[in-house]
C-alpha cells in the first residue's frame, strides 16, 4: 500500500485486479478501485475474442438461423432457438400447434434442469462449502454430486429425446417440429424426473441453509411474465419498476452499448436508471405467482423470497426453485402429451422484423432480425443475458466488496469469486481459478 | 450375455489428428466387433464411466497433444488416475479449456472419486500434430493408426480373454 500525501490529507488508494479468468465460454478480467476505503472502480473486463454471430447469419433463412444461434452456447442452446424461432413466427403470423407449443416448453425444462444442475453443484455450492472446486467437493460429498451428475443427465437426455442430441439439439423448426417425439420415447424418461424432482426439492432445503453472506441492494429487475405460466419462452418484459412491454420490444425500453475494456457488448436501460439484474432472483420476484404449486411450495418452506430479491447470494436458491419447477411441469407436460396433430405447420417468409425475448437459464434474452424480400437474413441482434448482467456484477461488486477490503486477501477473493458466480455468468466457470492481484498504488 | 467392453472415442472428426480414434475403430478387427462396443463421444462424458457396472472395463481413445506425432500411448486408466492427483497435490492439474469439458485426466480422477475407486481399463492414445478444423490427419498421425488400432485390439483382449480372439496379443 503506498499513501500519496496531498496539501489536505493522505490519500490511500488500492487497486485490486483480477485478471485472465480461464476454464471459461469467454474470457475475463476484474479490477478493483479503492480509495480511502469507497470503491470508486468495478471493472468486469470480458477479452473473448468476438464471435461474429450476428454477422455470421446474416444471408440465411429462418430454419438455418435456428440451428446456427445453437451453437452460440452448449449450455442454453434451446434459448437461443426459442428466442429466433418465436421471432420468425411472430412475424410470419405462424401458430404453431398447442401440443408443439408444450414440447418447447418441455425442451426448455430440460435446458434449465441440465444447466442450474451444473451451476448449483459444481460451480456454485463448492464456495459456500469451502471446496475449491465441484472435483474436490465430490471427495467428501461423494453422494452429492453423484445425484447432481445425474439430475444434469436427465436434463441432458430430455433435450436428446426431443432435440436429437443433449448439446445444440436439431429439431426445432420455424413452425414446430421436424420430429416429435412418441409418448412411449416421454413415459420412459418419467422416472428419472420424478427421481430428479425429489432431488430439486431436496436441494432447496439443502442450499437454503448455506450461510449467505452480508449483502444487501435494491436492485431493479427484469424478466419476462406471462398471465398463465412461468416464463420460459412468451410473456411479457417487466420490471420491477413498471415497465411492462411484448417479448419482441425489448428496444423500446433498452439499448447495447460498447464500454471500454469488454469485448461483450453491455445493455442499459434508456430511461437514464441504467442498471438491472436479470436471471432466476428477477424471475422468482418478478414471477412467482406462476410457479408449479411445488416450486412455490419449496420456495415458501425456505422464507427466503425478500432475502433473494435483495441478496444477490441468495440466488443460488432461487435457482434450486427453479429446479423444482422444470422437474415438475416436465412431468406434467409429459403426462399430458399427446402427439401434435400437425407436428410442423406450414408458413410464409415475409419481409420485416422478427423480434422475440425468452428466459435463458441466465435471464432474459433478446433477438432481432430483419428479414429481406427473399427470406434471408438482413441484419440481426442478439442479446444474452450476461452481457445485460455485466453492469449489475459491476455495481454489486462495489456493494460487495466493501464488505470484503478487511478481510484477508485469500478471504476476499473467494467472497468475490462466490458474487461474480451467483450471477451464473458464462464466464462464471473460469471464476473458480480468479487470480486476485493486489497492486498497492 | 456377454459384456461388451466400451471403446470411448473421444476427438472431433473434422479438427485433423483429433480423428485418430475414429480412424482406427474403423481398422479394428472383424473378430473383435463382436466383443466390443464402439461409442464415438468426443468428450468423455463422466457419467459413462459411473453407469459402467462395478470393475467392469473400458477402453478409451483419443489423441494427445504434447507426444510426438504418431506416437502411441498406452496406460492403465488407473495410472492416469494417479497423474492427475499428483499433479493437483503439486499444484499442477491442467486448467480445463472451457466450462464443459475437464481434462481427460480430471474426469478419470472425479469417476474414480465417486466411484470409490479408478475405472478399470486402459488408455489408447496417438501423439497429434494438428487439431485445426477442417485439416486432413497429419502423415504421421496416418501412418500410425494400424499401430493404434492393434493396440487398442491388444487392450481389449488384455481385458476379455485374449485367447478367444486369435492373433490378437496382449500388453503386460
Amino acid at each position: 500500500m503506498s499513501r500519496a500525501t496531498t496539501s489536505e490529507k493522505v490519500v490511500d488508494e488500492r487497486v485490486y485486479e483480477v485478471h485472465e479468468l480461464t476454464r471459461v465460454e469467454g474470457e475475463g478480467s476484474l479490477r478493483l478501485r479503492v480509495k480511502d476505503g469507497e470503491v470508486v472502480e468495478a471493472r468486469l473486463g470480458i477479452f473473448e475474442t468476438p464471435r461474429y454471430f450476428e454477422q455470421l447469419v446474416v444471408g440465411r433463412t429462418p430454419d438455418e438461423v435456428i440451428d446456427m444461434v445453437a451453437r452460440i452456447c452448449g449450455i442454453c442452446p434451446v434459448a437461443y432457438q426459442m428466442s429466433a424461432a418465436h421471432g420468425f413466427e411472430d412475424l410470419f403470423g405462424v401458430r404453431i400447434d398447442p401440443q408443439s407449443r408444450a414440447l418447447r416448453r418441455l425442451l426448455y425444462c430440460g435446458e434449465w434442469i441440465e444447466s442450474h444442475a451444473l451451476h448449483i453443484f459444481l460451480l456454485h455450492a463448492p464456495d459456500f462449502l469451502g471446496y475449491e472446486s465441484g472435483i474436490a467437493m465430490a471427495a467428501d460429498h461423494r453422494g452429492l454430486v453423484e445425484q447432481a451428475l445425474r439430475m444434469k443427465k436427465a436434463g441432458n437426455r430430455l433435450i436428446t429425446i426431443l432435440g436429437g442430441r443433449p448439446i445444440h439439439p436439431v429439431s426445432v423448426r420455424v413452425g414446430g417440429w421436424s420430429r416429435v417425439p412418441r409418448i412411449s420415447e416421454l413415459k420412459e424418461h418419467r422416472a428419472a424426473l420424478e427421481e430428479a424432482l425429489a432431488f430439486a426439492q431436496e436441494t432447496v432445503r439443502l442450499v437454503a441453509g448455506f450461510p449467505m453472506p452480508a449483502f444487501a441492494r435494491e436492485p431493479r429487475l427484469v424478466s419476462l411474465r406471462h398471465a398463465a405460466e412461468y416464463p420460459f419462452n412468451d410473456g411479457r418484459i417487466v420490471s420491477s419498476d413498471g415497465i411492462d412491454l411484448p417479448p419482441g420490444s425489448w428496444r423500446t425500453a433498452f439499448e447495447e452499448f460498447q464500454v471500454e475494456g469488454s469485448n461483450a457488448l453491455h445493455a442499459r436501460s434508456i430511461d437514464g436508471k441504467g442498471v438491472y439484474l436479470l436471471g432466476p432472483s428477477a424471475r422468482v420476484v418478478l414471477a412467482g405467482e406462476q410457479l408449479h404449486p411445488l416450486a412455490k411450495e419449496a420456495l415458501a418452506s425456505t422464507g427466503m423470497a425478500e432475502l433473494i430479491r435483495t441478496n444477490i447470494y441468495a440466488s443460488i436458491v432461487a435457482r434450486a426453485v427453479e429446479l423444482v419447477h422444470a422437474c415438475a411441469e416436465a412431468i406434467d407436460i409429459i403426462d399430458a402429451y399427446r402427439v401434435p396433430s400437425e407436428p410442423l405447420v406450414g408458413w410464409q417468409s415475409r419481409p420485416g422484423i422478427a423480434a422475440w425475448a425468452t428466459e435463458a437459464p441466465r435471464g432474459l434474452l433478446f433477438h432481432r432480425y430483419e428479414v429481406d424480400e427473399a427470406g434471408r437474413i438482413r441484419a440481426a441482434q442478439i442479446v444474452p443475458p450476461t452481457s445485460q448482467n455485466q453492469a449489475a456484477i459491476e455495481a454489486d461488486l462495489v456493494v460487495a466488496a466493501k464488505h470484503v477490503l478487511d478481510l484477508p486477501h485469500a478471504e476476499a477473493t473467494l467472497r468475490l469469486e462466490q458474487m461474480i458466480r451467483s450471477y451464473d455468468p458464462c464466464i462464471s466457470c473460469a471464476t473458480h481459478f480468479l487470480d486476485l492481484r493486489i497492486e498497492e498504488a | 450375455m456377454t459384456y461388451r467392453v466400451p471403446i470411448f472415442v473421444c476427438g472431433e472428426p473434422a479438427r485433423g489428428d483429433d480423428a485418430a480414434g475414429f480412424a482406427a475403430v474403423d481398422l479394428l478387427p472383424g473378430l473383435l466387433r463382436d466383443r466390443v462396443e464402439v461409442v464415438p463421444v468426443g468428450q468423455l462424458d463422466i457419467l459413462l464411466l459411473l453407469d459402467l457396472p462395478a470393475d467392469a472395463p473400458c477402453v478409451v481413445v483419443d489423441a494427445v497433444a504434447g507426444l510426438p506425432p504418431g506416437e502411441v500411448w498406452v496406460r492403465p486408466l488407473a495410472a492416469l488416475v494417479d497423474r492427475s492427483r499428483a499433479l493437483n497435490a503439486a499444484g499442477r492439474a491442467p486448467e480445463p479449456r472451457s466450462s464443459h469439458e475437464l481434462p481427460l485426466e480430471q474426469v478419470l480422477d472425479l469417476a474414480a472419486t465417486l466411484r470409490e475407486s479408478p475405472p478399470a481399463g486402459t488408455f489408447v492414445g496417438i501423439g497429434g500434430a494438428c487439431f485445426d478444423v477442417g485439416t486432413p490427419l497429419s502423415a504421421r498421425v496416418a501412418a500410425g493408426l494400424p499401430e493404434l488400432a492393434a493396440e487398442i485390439a491388444a487392450a481389449v483382449a488384455a481385458l476379455t480373454d485374449p485367447e478367444a480372439i486369435p492373433g490378437i496379443g496382449t500388453r503386460a
